[in-house]
């Protein structure tokens, strides 16, 4: 299969920490591939490289066959136009209505079709996340469940042939996290474009998942099916799905903690110790 | 010690490098004026009851102390004062108040819009959608400030005129046209040429400092108090510092002293 984006020996540090270590990946054409990890272990960041939001320390990302010129703001642009994203939060613009969301993504990445059209599809797109005749609501009146559809809407009205989706159902109640991951489903089914999702909502990775890959400490440690991720006998993946406090994850936590409160021990008896000379 | 010293020097090397960024695109701006039109109408046109108002009480206060003042020292010359209030507010006062209001008014609420904006990831969301956000959020506020502030600064010199004259005429019984008379003799035309550009000068400034406070903004809702924190003292504090620097390169002109 058509190899849709590859990221070779991608490395980022953030604040002095490595968040991303020598990661290679590759996502197939029209798969839906699950990015699962703990909370803040550098999964949105590896997607916001995938989308140029964040520039790499070293390493190259290919979108189908190109390289990501970063320097180059018309080229880096022209590669985006092959996204939609879908943000934690949504970042829906609150000063515009839901169909004014919509229509900004239209305005900017297909300015080329009439208003008509960018019309028709605006309403199509809410149609397609089952939100039809909000068009004219002001985003500070929807509820969250709400604003991720439309946020998905202004992701995928533009035609996009990859659409990232940031933690889709992080924050919400369970029947809503249901009825999101339904949409992807359906979704999926309909617009059969490649799907890069980042989570660390397990049960929901393996409903809508081709493939998964687990991020743990900047290293990309598994990836496979969600029925080889059932059956992994990797310890650290073992633990992430079954959700144990007891594992190798909180051992190296641990040990990172205790390395930790070692140091600031020592500073302090350096400090009792200046006070008494 | 060092560390503060190191920490400012690359801010203001960030703020450099933004700054020309955002200069860069004004002719790419010029192009499409409904940013522009709108953000003057937010920056400027809204701005105008508040700094008419505060001009007109400025003046009046100015011109019921100075004018009693000037009465006590020499009986009879109340009148005179209005050449000093002309000069003063044209080139010092007017400027700098009007600057200020615009820091409380306008500064603030950039800053706290782009920030907020920044932290809920709506600054990336731009930049998915093939928007620059330089493009589309900082260079048209920096064009409006430029054009709003010395028309505000008009504005409010206008009303800290009128509010003096109100005070002369009702408690020294000067007349209208011996206080114009008095107003235009000292004023000349290069200081409000100086005005007019220090005011341009220090509104493109300001918006740039807000919009580049708004920019750097991190750490959620905290992090959006103290970046207006940031955006409101460091703009104060620029417009007396800009107000000084460029007087004191206005006198280097030829006739530029007083």
């Amino acid at each position: 299969m058509a190899k849709k984006i590859e990221i070779l020996s991608l490395s980022k540090s953030l604040n002095g920490k490595m968040v991303l270590d020598n990661v290679d990946l590759s996502i197939d054409d029209g798969e839906t591939f699950s990015i699962i990890g703990q909370s803040g272990v550098g999964k949105s960041v590896l997607i916001k490289h995938i989308i140029g939001l964040i520039i790499p320390d070293r390493g190259k990302i290919y979108v189908d066959g190109e390289r990501i010129d970063y320097g180059n703001s018309t080229e880096a642009d022209k590669i985006r136009r092959k996204f939609g994203m879908l943000f934690q939060g949504g970042a829906l613009f609150d000063s515009l209505s839901v169909g004014d969301n919509i229509l900004f993504a239209l305005d900017h990445l297909r300015s080329e079709l009439p208003e008509s059209r960018k019309q028709e599809m605006m309403l199509g797109a809410l149609e397609l996340v089952e939100l039809p005749g909000i068009e004219n609501l002001m985003i500070s009146s929807l509820s969250g469940g709400m604003m991720k559809r439309v946020a998905l809407a202004r992701a995928i009205v533009a035609e996009p042939s990859i659409i990232l989706f940031d933690e889709p159902t992080t924050g919400l109640d369970p029947i809503t996290t249901a009825n999101i991951n339904e949409l992807i489903i359906h979704l999926k089914q309909k617009l059969k474009t490649t799907f890069v999702i980042v989570t660390h909502d397990i049960n929901s990775a393996r409903f809508y998942s081709d493939r998964i890959g687990m991020i743990y400490g900047g290293k990309i440690i598994f990836t496979g099916t969600p029925d080889e991720l059932v059956r992994t006998e990797n310890p650290y993946v073992r633990q992430f799905i079954e959700g144990k406090y007891e594992g190798p994850i909180t051992d190296d936590y641990n040990a990172a903690l205790e390395g930790i409160l070692h140091t600031n021990i020592k500073f302090k008896k350096r400090g009792a110790a200046y006070g008494k000379g | 010690m060092m560390e503060t010293l190191k920490d400012f020097f690359q801010d203001l090397a960030r703020f450099t490098i933004f700054s020309y960024q955002a200069l860069r695109l004004i002719p790419k701006s010029l192009l499409k004026p409904v940013e522009i039109f709108r953000n003057i109408s937010q920056i400027g046109v809204e701005s105008v009851p508040i700094v008419a108002i505060t001009g007109l009480f400025l003046g009046l206060i100015l011109g019921l102390q100075l004018s009693g003042a000037m009465e006590a020292v020499i009986a009879g010359t109340a009148q005179y004062i209005s050449g000093a209030l002309s000069v003063a507010l044209v080139k010092e006062i007017g400027p700098v108040f009007t600057s200020l209001i615009v820091v409380s008014r306008i500064c603030s609420s950039v800053t706290a819009q782009l920030g907020t904006m920044k932290v809920t990831e709506q600054i990336d969301a731009l930049k998915t959608l093939a928007v620059n956000p330089m493009e589309y959020l900082v260079t048209p506020r920096v064009i409006a400030g430029i054009f709003a502030l010395p028309v505000l600064g008009f504005i409010s010199i206008m009303a800290s005129m009128i509010g003096s004259w109100l005070m002369m005429i009702l408690f020294h019984d000067i007349s209208t046209a011996a206080f114009i008379d008095v107003a235009q003799t000292p004023l000349q035309l290069k200081y409000v040429i100086e005005s007019f550009t220090k005011m341009m000068f220090i509104g493109g400034t300001l918006l740039l400092v807000s919009t580049f406070c708004g920019f750097e903004t991190k750490n959620g809702a905290a992090g959006v108090g103290e970046a207006t924190i940031r955006s409101v003292v460091i703009s104060s504090f620029l417009v007396i510092l800009l107000d000084y620097i460029l007087g004191a390169v206005f006198l280097l002109f030829p006739g530029g002293e007083m």
